[in-house]
């Protein structure tokens, strides 16, 4: 099937205004990616080599390269087929280098160990992504408690990581949270929430609030609701060997 | 709660460039998206002690207008 692209404008206060070029694989940048973004900057020093895993378009490491103007080497990857064309477009555009790989999250890094990995592969309830536009109705194998990923991307982490290096990964409260964090702890040394975004839910999810309570109730999500509708949050921690 | 401490919270929740005035609404006031509108009812619910979120018209309201007609009928607004 051939593949469109199109422009995608990126615009926040704090980090700029950027403009991408996206095709029918690449998923949208999100609020989480700008909770990443915020909570990358402080932790990257001069000459580290940092790993963007699940990197889209390349939002996260060229809106990083343009903010930071340090001696930073990086590398991305993502399993869209696409991946090495559109963030090679869009790095020669903002004129920033990336090694950029096609990759099913670590595959593609063997024997490769980076000072720190940003990790934007994450993950809701199979049963919340049926009911959820984010999807595009594209199954998603993350289980009921969204966590299969990116407890993946957890251990894999590890032996891609330098002495003292770390990982920075969202967790999305539409996925089992505790069951995350506990898997994290097992592995790294510390685990540090760095920050907490909310956000409201899309209309359309809560015709499917029974379901919600549900999952809820069984501890596999977590949402608010308040104001008359259904707020969830994006929370970004930093796991340090 | 007056109106004006309204105004001066809906500013200060967007972190608004421009004045807000009882015109502004999603329509003309750039920083008003979904996140923002989310702040704006958090900095509501806090300045009114939590009434703010138990009132389900809130999620809807994204005017000065709809915020102050709701308030009212609320009794919130002096």
């Amino acid at each position: 099937m051939k593949k469109t692209t199109k422009e995608y404008i990126f615009e926040n206060k704090d980090l700029g205004k950027y403009e991408f070029t996206l095709d029918t694989s690449t998923f949208e940048p999100t609020q989480t990616t700008v909770s990443i973004i915020h909570s990358s900057l402080p932790l990257i020093n001069c000459d580290s080599k940092i790993l963007d895993l699940g990197c889209g378009c390349g939002i996260v490491s060229i809106i990083l390269s343009k903010l930071i103007k340090k001696n930073l080497h990086f590398f991305a990857s993502d399993i869209s087929e696409s991946v090495e064309e559109i963030v090679q477009k869009n790095a020669m555009r903002h004129n920033v280098n990336i090694v950029v790989k096609r990759s099913n999250i670590f595959e593609a890094w063997s024997n490769q160990k980076f000072d720190l990995i940003i990790n934007d592969i994450s993950g809701v309830s199979d049963k919340v992504a049926e009911i959820s536009p984010w999807f595009n109705n594209i199954a998603c194998e993350t289980g009921p408690g969204g966590d299969i990923l990116v407890k993946r991307v957890i251990n894999e982490s590890t032996k891609h990581l330098k002495k003292g290096g770390k990982l920075v990964f969202p967790i999305i409260s539409f996925s089992n949270e505790d069951e995350i964090i506990d898997s994290a702890s097992k592995v790294f040394s510390s685990v540090k929430l760095l920050r907490k975004d909310f956000w409201p839910t899309p209309k359309e999810m809560h015709d499917h609030l029974p379901l919600l309570n549900t999952l809820k109730q069984s501890g596999l999500i977590s949402f608010e609701e308040k104001f008359g509708t259904i707020i969830g949050h994006t929370s970004v921690f930093e796991a340090s060997l | 709660m007056k109106k004006e401490n309204i105004l001066q919270l809906i500013k200060e929740a967007l972190d608004a460039e421009n004045e807000i005035n009882d015109d502004s609404s999603e329509e003309n006031i750039p920083e008003w998206d979904s996140l923002g509108h989310l702040s704006i009812l958090t900095a509501l619910d806090e300045a009114t002690g939590g009434k703010a979120s138990a009132i389900s018209d809130l999620s809807e309201a994204t005017s000065v207008k709809k915020i102050f007609d709701i308030f009212e009928k609320e009794g919130i607004i002096e």
